[in-house]
């Protein structure tokens, strides 16, 4: 075997071993920190490089046939305003005046890993592409905005002046163009005198970033933006000069756009399972005691009629022997009047016969 | 009408009447610009504050005030205070018709209105707060139509319908109650996304609970207050039983909204202590957060107990008024004042007329629906065939 | 209505806290953007009570120059505040030597201070100063002024201005004056004694914490030392004394316009400073000192020796301590061993010459030097990750017997040479295990073997031959939307040897006349005719060679990070045509 096959079946091995380590994208991804699927592709931006020529506003205008600016692209007096992205502008470079001297930094969409927008948006307007773009879908769009208040970045656009057709406007990393074989680079990355961007493989920007930093010790602010911040970007960038000095806030947190809402929306199904149960037993407690009462009321209604009914029928009975003793003692009385009067009408019965037998006796 | 005699005419000619005319023809006249100008035709939105009074006062000050309808109705029919039915009815139809107000004016917001009924048809955004809201603003706002029917039934005579739905009062009441947690929290909630624009004394992961909190002293004050008004403007429709009943619930409101208001303010104290975000209040936005705590959550909450106690009416009346107003500052200091806080003041947006006069078009219709739906159906009183039935 | 007073009341209180914080909050805004002054050199707080458990008041913000001036405005010096000991010294402190007990020192400055202010009111002046009673006129809190001042150090050109001066008495017996300042504890006659050539740095021995037998800390020292002198000198009305305020030597502003002033001075010694009269080499033979070894042990094989030139150093920094930072008495090899030690904070002999990021190192100083604008164009692009590159290491570790092959000032034409130089057997300068070069045990051998060393050096730049230079070089390959760009690649070369020329870090570190080359023609062998951006550079996607730049950013990094770093203002980066003409089409 000739050495250097050899060595080729070696690093075969070796990759056979690693393998399993990368491949399984779907095991990553049910992960639960997302960092990312493995090889996708990022850009690195070199702050150090960028001469803030405009070449690449210039070049995304042309790729992706934007409106033609107010003021033209070889005019650099406009690097001393500050801009942003709008509608007709997909990416700007501004000029920063940093104690070193200007500095450059180009702006656009950083195609977050877990993206703002896509995870604000509620008809899933915005996804997150294999090729790390998020993309954006015109055609169910409502037009909410919800995405422009969510990015932390301040990326997306809206047309405000249109009637019927709006969109959001934001960069695509050149998507659409490149599936299509259009372009081979994002427009700006190719267009950079200065190969300011890099683009490929994230990982591998990643460490060439690093190596950047080992290379030249001093140059660099020794941070990667967009390694982590919100939860990573596929757009990253290094300095020399720290990043608020160049408009990028480092008070974003690592925390990704969906982290920060899981908690909300987690309080959905505890309020749908929890809120009837205990409404319905608070009703249900109320409507028993309801129940209670009413029967208690009538309980003591009946009680008191019971009770009621009992004295009336006392006061009855004894008015009732009251009377029947009244009428006996009278009828005692009437008896005994009746008797008496009797027995006076038979003693002057008794006179009148003794007399008429006295007159018979004496008539005789 | 060929017979319309000159008296019939003045009569319609109200100092009420003309300003409402003359709001309905301004705001039908900017609906015009809107709907073929596009929103940067009429608004001063831009692409720092996509939002602007439209989702500030009509969405977020339009649902909380709104709640009245399922605080009252969850007082009344869940927690038994039977003493409350009376309010029941005017607070459904306020909160039918507020709801029906923020769709409508969210039609003014969005860029393509048409879609509206996308998130919920066509494709659905779940891992979006904003797809709760609306979902559930969808759904309630059924529920609250069909709380409102029994109203509509018994005016225009529909006794089999009307008793049907009656019979499914305490459910659609239950119903009410979980999807207004749910929206009203979630508007909250839109914001915690938001962590890096939102100024710190007001971004808060428990944004979604102060929303839902303060949505129940906004219903009950807002009951108290229309309570009063309709009183003045619309005695004449009022039975003896509402107008028996309403100081027993002005009173009853009064207490609850209080220690509502209490909790409240503790609560957003236990959130700055949380994020520690005290040092925060010696800044000119702390001045502006001890404004709103103090004066439009703390001294209500006072004043309220006091009121109640005193059984003073004309007090509770202006502490209701002053809560309302301290919920709208509320939404206004999350949704616009503290929102993008690090801009340059001259990047801060401020609404311009024509985005006023659509939001003052879209109260404007509320009113007037409201006067016409109380003067014609049994809301403040008890119709003649269906007393004692409920 | 019971409550009718209380709820106006309390509603009222609200009111009047809503509009305090309104006007508090706008108060706070003023303060915060008026803005403090930038720092003062002169702001000495007195905090008496600083180490009693209760705080009384809060610490004294005490403008050191305001009193210098206005004592100076009634004819009073120093003595009006600080005390004399029978020497003559000046105390450092206010009218003591040493600190008594807290409340005596409280008791100390209210007398005096108010002593002193209650005589200029008794004076009737227009300021002064707080009487008694007036105690937050002092106290003042907060802060009214902020301190910011930068060390007053004594560089080489000072130290020249002072061992120059006439106006400083000579040694007994010598025509130097280093005596005045310099001495050292003699523990025998327990007296400070003067000991010529071997004076050492006032640093040294005087630190923050100094250890017996040394008395005064290192501000005690300065400040005794100096400012008694300065004030002889001004009583005896001398054509000159220093200074006697804070801002002259402590003030940052004032510092940097006193060394505007030595720039000037040293223009006027035509860039030379005199040497130091203190019998310091010439030329030292730095060389490891070899370990303690046993009997049967391995010898391990060292780099070869570094012959310094210590004449040349001492012109090229600031002061001596610069590189003898700890002490003038020993050498680097002492604390600095191969393997460190307790004294070297085992720091290694070869962190101690090498560590990229240290001042005190020969690679960090070096590093330090590239980054003027001169040198700067080509370095600041050089990787400096590994350092120093194992290919310099042979300019330095030089292999003595390179005497024996090449007669001083041996200098040939052929660049060939010069590559053959460069890489000799030993590239990594290490001597051959088994044949060590012996190094002179004795101190002037040593000194005299470096000396040789350093005489085979360059002494002039060596620089490519004009001829040899490719005159415009057309940049064509990439011509697309510009027409090709043309290069003054002679001009440039010309330009950059012009500037290189004197300097003598380039002469002795640019070894060959073709390593400049390698500025722009980086990662290739050295050679007069390099191989073209297009061997390494190619215009593919960026797929494949992530971080190489493609051809068309690998010329516009290597001409306009050079020109930023060089501090070239044209033609501007962003203005294309100024390299290449817009093509018309």
């Amino acid at each position: 075997m000739k050495r250097r096959s050899f060595l080729g079946l070696m690093g075969a091995a070796g990759a056979g071993l690693a393998a399993p380590a990368v491949a399984p994208v779907a095991a990553r991804a049910a992960a639960k920190d997302f960092r990312g699927y493995h090889d996708t592709p990022g850009v690195l931006f070199d702050g150090t490089r960028c001469i803030g020529c405009r070449k690449c506003e210039l070049a995304c205008n042309q790729v992706n046939n934007l409106p033609e600016p107010e003021v033209p692209f070889d005019n650099l007096e406009i690097l001393n305003t500050r801009r942003r992205t709008d509608s007709a502008t997909f990416t700007v470079v501004n000029k920063f005046d940093t104690p070193g001297g200007p500095v450059y930094r180009k702006n656009q969409c950083n195609h977050c890993l877990e993206p703002a927008c896509a995870s604000s948006c509620f008809v899933s307007a915005f996804q997150k592409k294999s090729d790390s773009a998020v993309d954006y879908d015109e055609t169910v769009c409502v037009g909410c905005r919800y995405c422009m208040i969510a990015c932390p970045f301040e990326i997306p656009t809206y047309e405000y002046h249109k009637a019927f057709t709006p969109r959001v406007m934001k960069c695509t990393l050149c998507g659409p163009q490149m599936r299509s074989g259009e372009l081979r680079l994002p427009g700006c990355v190719q267009a950079c005198p200065m190969e300011a961007m890099i683009y490929g493989p994230r990982h591998e920007l990643i460490n060439l970033a690093r190596r950047r930093f080992a290379a030249f010790p001093g140059r660099y602010v020794e941070q990667i933006y967009g390694e982590h911040e919100m939860g990573g970007t596929s757009w990253m960038y290094i300095s020399g000069v720290p990043f608020t000095q160049v408009g990028l806030r480092e008070d974003l947190g690592t925390k990704s756009a969906p982290e920060l809402t899981a908690g909300a929306l987690a309080a959905v199904p505890v309020v749908v399972g929890v809120w009837p149960v205990l409404l319905g037993g608070i009703y249900a407690i109320n409507k028993r005691k309801e129940k209670i009462a009413a029967q208690e009321q009538q309980e003591a209604v009946a009680a008191a009629l019971a009770k009621a009914k009992a004295e009336a029928e006392e006061n009855l009975t004894t008015s009732l022997s009251k009377a029947e003793e009244a009428a006996n003692r009278r009828l005692d009385n009437e008896v005994k009047k009746a008797v008496k009067e009797a027995l006076a009408k038979k003693e002057e019965e008794l006179k009148a016969a003794d007399a008429t037998k006295t007159d018979e006796e004496e008539g005789k | 009408m060929s017979t319309v005699t000159n008296d019939d005419f003045k009569s319609y000619l109200t100092p009420f009447n003309i300003v409402t005319g003359l709001i309905i023809i301004a705001g039908l006249i900017v609906t015009v610009i809107r709907f073929t100008g596009g929103l940067g035709a009429v608004t001063n939105l831009d692409d720092n504050y996509p939002w602007g009074i439209w989702i500030s006062f009509d969405l977020l000050c339009g649902v909380a005030l709104a709640a009245g309808g399922y605080t009252t109705a969850a007082a009344c029919y869940v927690f038994g205070f039977k003493k409350y039915h009376s309010a029941v009815r005017p607070a459904v139809l306020t909160a039918f018709l507020g709801y029906a107000l923020v769709v409508m004016a969210l039609h003014y917001d969005v860029g393509r209105p048409w879609r509206l009924p996308y998130p919920i048809f066509v494709q659905q955004g779940t891992t979006s707060l904003l797809f709760e809201v609306g979902l559930c603003v969808f759904l309630y706002l059924t529920v609250l139509f069909m709380e409102f029917l029994p109203t509509l039934f018994e005016w225009t005579g529909w006794r089999k319908l009307r008793d049907a739905l009656v019979k499914m009062t305490l459910v659609l009441v239950i119903f009410g109650v979980v999807l207004s947690t749910l929206h009203q929290s979630s508007l909250g909630a839109l914001y915690t996304i938001a962590p890096s624009k939102l100024h710190p004394l007001w971004y808060s992961a428990y944004l979604p609970v102060f929303f839902f909190v303060s949505s129940i002293a906004a219903g009950l004050s807002m009951v108290i207050f229309e309570g009063s008004l309709s009183h003045k403007y619309l005695h004449r429709m009022m039975d003896e039983e509402y107008n028996r009943n309403h100081n027993d619930v002005v009173l009853g409101f009064a207490k609850g909204c209080s220690w509502v208001l209490f909790g409240y303010f503790a609560l957003k104290m236990v959130g700055l202590t949380y994020d520690n975000n005290w040092h925060y209040l010696a800044s000119g936005f702390g001045a502006w957060f001890l404004v709103e705590m103090l004066c439009f959550v703390a001294l209500p909450a006072f004043l309220y107990a006091v009121g109640a106690r005193d059984k003073n009416f004309a007090l509770i009346k202006w502490t209701a008024i002053l809560t309302v107003l301290g919920i709208v500052l509320n939404r206004f200091n999350v949704s616009l004042v503290a929102f993008n806080y690090h801009l340059p003041s001259e990047a801060k947006y401020f609404p311009a007329f024509m985005e006023i006069i659509i939001s003052v078009f879209i109260v404007t219709v509320g009113v007037v629906v409201f006067r016409f739906v109380s003067t014609r159906m049994p809301v403040f009183f008890e119709h003649p065939d269906y007393k004692g039935q409920h | 209505m019971a409550y009718r007073k209380l709820v106006l009341g309390l509603s009222g209180c609200l009111f009047v806290l809503v509009c305090v914080l309104f006007l508090q909050a706008d108060v706070m805004s003023m303060i915060s953007s008026s803005g403090k002054d930038s720092g003062r050199a002169d702001l000495i707080m007195i905090q008496a009570t600083a180490k009693q458990t209760t705080k009384q008041a809060s610490a004294v913000q005490f403008l050191h120059d305001a009193h210098t001036e206005a004592l100076a405005e009634q004819d009073k010096d120093c003595a009006a505040c600080h005390i004399k000991d029978d020497e003559g010294t000046i105390s450092y402190k206010y009218m003591r030597f040493e600190d008594p007990a807290a409340n005596q020192l409280k008791d100390l400055y209210h007398d005096n201070c108010t002593a002193c202010h209650a005589e200029n009111a008794k004076a009737r002046m227009a300021n002064p100063g707080p009487q008694i009673g007036e105690c937050r006129k002092c106290h003042v809190e907060p802060a009214a002024h902020t301190q910011a001042w930068v060390s007053g150090s004594m560089d080489n050109m000072l130290h020249y201005i002072h061992w120059d001066s006439n106006l400083i008495a000579k040694d007994e017996g010598k025509d130097t004056n280093c005596g005045q300042c310099h001495h050292e504890y003699d523990e025998d006659k327990q007296e400070l004694v003067y000991i010529q050539f071997a004076e050492e740095g006032c640093r040294s021995c005087h630190t923050a914490e100094p250890k017996e037998p040394v008395k005064a800390n290192l501000s005690e020292a300065f400040h005794g030392q100096c400012v008694t002198c300065h004030l002889e000198n001004k009583e005896a009305q001398a054509e000159r004394n220093g200074p006697l305020d804070c801002a002259s030597c402590h003030g940052g502003p004032q510092r940097l316009e006193m060394q505007a002033k030595f720039a000037d001075k040293l223009e006027e010694l035509d860039g030379v400073l005199p040497r130091l009269p203190r019998n310091q080499p010439d030329a030292v033979l730095l060389a490891a000192k070899l370990p303690e070894l046993p009997e049967d042990a391995t010898r391990p094989t060292l780099m070869y020796p570094v012959p310094f030139n210590h004449e040349l150093h001492e012109q090229a920094t600031d002061a001596c301590r610069d590189c003898h930072h700890e002490t003038l008495k020993s050498s680097c090899t002492d604390c600095h061993t191969l393997q460190g030690s307790e004294e070297g904070g085992y720091i290694t002999l070869e962190r101690a010459m090498h560590a990229p990021d240290s001042k005190s190192s020969c690679v960090g100083c070096h590093n330090e030097m590239k980054q003027d604008p001169t040198c700067a164009g080509c370095h600041t692009a050089m990787p400096r990750g590994a350092e120093p590159p194992a290919s310099s290491c042979a300019l330095c570790h030089v292999n003595p017997d390179v005497l024996a092959q090449r007669p001083a000032g041996h200098q040939s034409t052929d660049y060939a040479d010069y590559t053959e130089m460069l890489i000799p057997a030993q590239a990594d300068g290490r001597q051959p295990a088994g044949e060590p070069v012996i190094v002179p045990e004795d101190k002037e051998g040593r000194a005299a073997l470096a000396q040789q060393l350093i005489d085979q050096r360059p002494k002039e730049a060596l620089l490519i031959a004009e001829e040899d230079i490719p005159d415009v070089v057309k940049i064509d390959v990439l011509a697309d939307e510009y027409q090709p760009a043309e290069l003054p690649h002679r001009k440039i070369v010309m330009s950059m040897m012009e500037r290189m020329k004197d300097d003598s870090l380039a002469t002795t570190f640019h070894a060959t006349p073709v390593t400049m080359c390698q500025g722009c023609h980086h990662n290739s062998p050295l050679s007069k005719t390099p191989p073209s951006c297009q061997s390494c550079h190619d215009q593919r996607s960026q797929e494949g060679r992530l971080g190489r730049p493609g051809l068309l950013a690998a010329y516009h990094i290597q001409c306009m990070s050079c020109h930023a770093e060089m501090g070239l203002e044209k033609p501007a980066a962003t203005d294309c045509a100024s390299c290449h003409k817009q093509k018309e089409n």
